[in-house]
C-alpha cells in the first residue's frame, strides 16, 4: 500500500468530486480513473518525486506493462468479436497501435538516442502506410505506385541517420501538407474516428519523426563542440 | 543479498521500520522487502540508509553465493 500523502489527498478530493458528479451524469467513471492514475503519472512525467517510493515506482512499472499487454488482448477479442458480428474486425487496431508507439518511442526518447527514434518512428510509419494501401489496393503495379509515399518515407527516415536536419525540414514539411490536404480534401467527408486516426497515423508522427531528427542533429552538434573543447584541451 | 538492515535498526535506539521508513522518505512496507531480501533497492536509498543508520553500504547488504550467478 502507498504511503497516505499529500497526493493521497489529492487523489482522495478527486475521487469524492466523481462519486458527488456521478449523481448528476455518468462521467464519474473518468474522475475515478484519473484519481488512480494522479500517482503513477505525475511520476512517469517526473513530478512528485517528494512522494515516490523507488520500489512502488518499480511496481507501478511491471504492473504497467502487464496492464499493457491485457488492453492489447482485449483489444484483438473486441476485434474478433466485432468482425464476428459482420463489423470490419480492424476497429481497434489504431489503439493497439498507438499503445506499443507509445513505448517504444518513450524508451528511446529515455535512453536519449533521438536519431534512432527518428529512425524508427519513420520506418514503421512508412512501413505500415505502405502495407495498409498495399493490402486495401493489392500487391500489383498500380498497389506499388499508389503506396510510394510510405516507401519514400521510409527512404528519407534511413537518410535521417545521416543527413538529421535535412529530413527534420523535409518531415516538417510533408506532416503540415499532409494534415492540410486532408483537411481540405477529406475532413468533412470522413467521419470523426477516421479523421483522428489519420491525423494519429500520418501528420503526428511525421512531426515527431521531424523532432527527433533535430533533437539528433542537436546532440550530434554537441557532440562535436565536446570532442573539440576534449582535443583542444 | 544478504542485509544486516534490522540488526542495525535496533543498534540505532530500537527504530521502527516506519521511524526508518520516515527518515528516508519511503514506505514501511519497501523497509519490510528490504528487511526480507525480497527487493534490490537503489544505490542513493542503500546510501541513504547507511548514513541515517551510522554505518557503510558494504556493513548492512552483503553479497551472497546465489548473486554471482
Amino acid at each position: 500500500m502507498f504511503k497516505w500523502d499529500k497526493l493521497s489527498w489529492i487523489a482522495a478530493g478527486i475521487f469524492i468530486s466523481g462519486v458527488i458528479l456521478g449523481i448528476l451524469n455518468n462521467y464519474f467513471f473518468g474522475l475515478m480513473i484519473a484519481a488512480y492514475l494522479l500517482r503513477p503519472t505525475l511520476l512517469a512525467f517526473g513530478g512528485g518525486k517528494k512522494y515516490a517510493d523507488e520500489r512502488q515506482s518499480a511496481i507501478q512499472f511491471q504492473s504497467g506493462n502487464i496492464s499493457l499487454t491485457v488492453v492489447i488482448v482485449a483489444m484483438f477479442i473486441l476485434n474478433i468479436v466485432e468482425e464476428s458480428e459482420g463489423g470490419p474486425g480492424d476497429k481497434y487496431n489504431g489503439i493497439i497501435i498507438l499503445a506499443l508507439a507509445t513505448k517504444a518511442i518513450v524508451g528511446l526518447i529515455m535512453l536519449r538516442d533521438y536519431k534512432t527514434a527518428g529512425f524508427r518512428t519513420g520506418f514503421f510509419m512508412g512501413l505500415l502506410l505502405s502495407l495498409f494501401i498495399l493490402f486495401s489496393a493489392g500487391f500489383q503495379p498500380f498497389g506499388f505506385l499508389i503506396a510510394s509515399p510510405g516507401f519514400l518515407i521510409i527512404l528519407l527516415s534511413w537518410l535521417g541517420l545521416k543527413k538529421p536536419m535535412l529530413v527534420a525540414v523535409v518531415f516538417v514539411v510533408f506532416g503540415f501538407a499532409a494534415g492540410i490536404w486532408r483537411a481540405l480534401f477529406f475532413a468533412n467527408n470522413l467521419p470523426f474516428e477516421a479523421n483522428a486516426l489519420t491525423t494519429l497515423l500520418i501528420s503526428i508522427p511525421l512531426l515527431v519523426t521531424a523532432f527527433f531528427f533535430y533533437k539528433g542533429a542537436q546532440a550530434e552538434k554537441g557532440e562535436k563542440t565536446e570532442l573539440a573543447a576534449e582535443s583542444g584541451n | 543479498m544478504k542485509t544486516n538492515l534490522r540488526k542495525f535498526r535496533f543498534e540505532k535506539g530500537d527504530l521502527s521500520q516506519q521511524e526508518l521508513a520516515d527518515l528516508v522518505n519511503v514506505s514501511r512496507q519497501t523497509i519490510v522487502a528490504i528487511e526480507k531480501g525480497d527487493y534490490n533497492l537503489s544505490v542513493k536509498l542503500a546510501l541513504l540508509l547507511a548514513e541515517k543508520l551510522g554505518t557503510t553500504v558494504e556493513e548492512l547488504f552483503k553479497l551472497e553465493e546465489k548473486d554471482y550467478v
